[in-house]
């Protein structure tokens, strides 16, 4: 009775104390099924270093989720270049090294330009990519409307006032 | 030869077999020169196993609460990476790529 009831004694502890350890460690790091789509299809590539940020503080009231992929040698570059449909020629433009457009949500590499694009897209399927060709990296924010879009350049309007 | 079956006593005879020991002690200190002791202190079998198992939940229930306290609230989850990833040099490389869109 004695040995049986030390056991269930250790159980009760380790169950409990095991759980909240689950639970601290949950909170802290983002489970893989709430990774972007875009991070799930670059994770494993050879090359490509995805991380997938969830909440990521623009300012005090916006967080969004944001992905980043970096590259981590020649090749992982040339492989994301082609993925993004990245020509060459705009790499070696020495006097931008970041260029930014719009595209569909879940497909970085679809760029959507409302002026000439003929496709009817809602304005909240639409996210920012941002390729830097100097630090060899692509970051796609996951915005969920123009005005979270606005917000992320009024950012950067701040930063270099 | 019969073999003896061993079986573990109940807990109802451990209890007679207590009750009968307490009897037999104190008719040896009555007998005694004057030993007090107070016998209602001592706790039963029973209530010893389940003090046993609560005093275990709650200290496990502090120990969790220690770890899962500072969660609670906190701006630890403000910005939460996927597993195994550089947390400083990413916040730090989406903040320039912001600055330079």
């Amino acid at each position: 009775m004695k040995r049986k009831d030390t056991i269930i004694n250790i159980l009760i502890f380790v169950v409990i104390v095991g759980g909240a350890l689950v639970y601290r460690y949950m909170q802290s790091v983002v489970p893989y099924w709430q990774c972007s789509e875009v991070y799930k299809r670059y994770h494993k590539v050879e090359g490509v270093r995805a991380t997938y940020v969830k909440n990521y503080p623009v300012n005090d009231t916006l967080t969004i989720g944001v992905t980043l992929l970096e590259a981590t040698d020649s090749a992982g570059w040339e492989y994301l270049l082609e993925a993004f449909n990245i020509p060459h020629e705009l790499t070696e433009i020495e006097d931008i090294d970041v260029w930014t457009w719009q595209a569909l949500r879940n497909h970085p590499e679809e760029r959507y330009n409302s002026m000439v694009d003929d496709r009817q897209v809602e304005k909240s399927d639409l996210e920012i990519v941002s390729i830097s060709t100097k630090d060899q990296e692509i970051c796609i924010f996951h915005t969920r409307n123009e005005q979270e879009r606005s917000t992320i350049f009024s950012k950067k309007i701040e930063a270099n006032i | 030869m019969e073999s003896k079956e061993e079986r573990k006593p109940t807990v109802e005879e451990m209890f007679e077999a207590y009750r009968q020991y307490r009897q037999r002690l104190e008719e040896r200190i009555e007998q005694g020169p004057g030993i007090e002791v107070d016998f209602s202190a001592l706790p039963s079998n029973r209530r010893v196993v389940w003090t046993n198992k609560i005093r275990t939940t709650v200290s496990a229930a502090i120990v969790a609460g220690v770890l899962i306290l500072p969660t609670i609230g906190s701006e630890a989850n403000a910005c939460v990476l996927n597993q195994g990833a550089d947390k400083v040099g990413t916040v730090e490389a989406v903040e320039c790529m912001i600055q330079n869109l």
